[in-house]
């Protein structure tokens, strides 16, 4: 080997070096782990062909639009202001808001909004144990590069993890089903993606989420309709649509 | 069925997860240097991991994931028409996470040679230069016969050499 051809070597060496050292998103591994969240499982031997691809989403369209919910008519739910005085208070839902004309109560006395999310049809009860994550972004680099930006709460009821995304409405939702309410219920009280099984629950249209602010949270009454099941271990496909009310304050 | 909401606070992550936040980044580089282009590395980087997710459930655990990771990498960006565009004609800002000004930090006359390569000669230069992967190995991870890497790989050189032909 010659002297030229060993520092032809070298510098191909330095220059993949350099390559090798371009830096990466600071958010990569955030966005790979909610998005193999949100994937369904039963896509995915279709996923990453391209004619596999358009064809499932034609009939993704299709049958979305069949199961068009029937409350897309709904009026946005009125901007929820206040938030429980105490754990005694009835379900958040039902909390009036107090009148315009109310006396003003000293900011110090005021307990902070917290989140609160009550279920009812195929999952019934109020989550508890929320835990609210604001300043989230579904993001796709595929050519046409879009975000969508979107609040989360996990928490529990009757002892499974509960997560649920409301995406900005006026995004386009998330990449796969253009949702803009998710719910999934992970039979464990985890939310990891290998956990065990799940199921979802989404929403097409916007309607119903208000007051969506990307660092504070969102108010939502929806009713979310039966999605797709996770295939790990006793997957079950949900039946039923569900109510979603409440918020998630960040 | 656990019913107990003081078990709430327990949330154990599965050994995939941290997998993710060992490897992303690493296979990021990779796919940056293969493609060349961050947008399309980033891109590559969720499909691979769903990919290795879907695998991970029928295989199990591995050892070390690392080169098994490599070859769905590799082979990944490989497979990646240019032209496969999945969108729905959305249009958003691009994600301006990603530092820039790392471009000028290269060598500009061997970027130039670099990038009129193709993507299977780039991943033959990184696999045997900078990962030092025998032609052989190469050959296995790419599914081909070990004169067809040493074909790539000898077109590659004579690319890049063109440029460094004055020094």
């Amino acid at each position: 080997m010659t002297d030229g051809t060993e520092r032809h070597e070298d510098r191909i060496r330095a220059f993949l070096s350099q390559c090798m050292r371009h830096p990466a998103p600071l958010d990569l591994e955030d966005r790979v782990i909610r998005r193999l969240r949100r994937r369904p499982l039963w896509l995915a031997p279709f996923i990453t062909g391209t004619v596999a691809v358009v064809a499932v989403t034609a009939v993704a369209v299709v049958a979305f639009a069949a199961h068009t919910p029937p409350n897309a008519t709904l009026p946005p739910r009125p901007a929820t202001t206040s938030s429980p005085a105490s754990s005694a208070s009835p379900s958040p839902a039902e909390t009036p808001t107090p009148p315009a004309t109310a006396t003003p109560v000293p900011a110090t006395q005021v307990p902070a909004p917290t989140s609160h999310i009550a279920l009812s049809g195929a999952l019934a009860g109020e989550l508890t144990d929320v835990q609210a994550t604001c300043h989230l972004h579904e993001r796709v680099n595929n050519g046409h590069n879009f975000d969508s930006p979107y609040v989360q709460a996990v928490g529990v009821l009757n002892g499974h993890s509960v997560e649920v995304d409301i995406f900005d409405p006026s995004s386009f939702g998330s990449w796969e089903q253009a949702a803009h309410g998710m719910v999934t219920e992970f039979k464990s009280l985890s939310t990891s993606i290998l956990s065990g099984s799940y199921s979802s629950w989404i929403v097409q249209p916007p309607a119903g989420i208000s007051q969506f602010n990307l660092s504070a949270g969102v108010s939502f009454d929806i009713t979310v309709q039966p999605s797709w099941q996770g295939s790990f271990g006793d997957a079950f496909t949900p039946k039923r649509p569900l109510t979603l009310t409440g918020s998630i304050v960040c | 069925m656990p019913s107990s909401v003081a078990q709430a606070s327990v949330r154990v992550d599965h050994p995939f997860e941290p997998m993710v936040r060992l490897h992303s980044r690493r296979l990021f580089a990779m796919a940056y240097a293969i493609l060349r282009d961050p947008a399309e590395a980033d891109d590559a980087i969720q499909e691979v991991m769903f990919r290795a997710w879907r695998a991970w459930e029928k295989t199990g655990e591995h050892a070390d994931p690392g080169p098994w990771l490599t070859r769905i990498c590799v082979n990944w960006c490989l497979s990646r028409r240019a032209s496969l565009r999945i969108g729905w004609g959305r249009t958003a800002t691009l994600d301006a996470t990603i530092p820039a000004a790392h471009a000028a930090a290269e060598d500009p006359q061997l970027a130039a040679a670099y990038a009129r390569l193709t993507r299977r000669q780039r991943a033959v230069v990184l696999l045997h230069y900078h990962l030092g992967y025998s032609l052989d190995e190469c050959a296995e991870l790419l599914g081909c016969r070990p004169g067809t890497v040493r074909s790539h790989l000898g077109r590659a050189l004579a690319t890049l050499r063109e440029e460094m032909r004055d020094d």
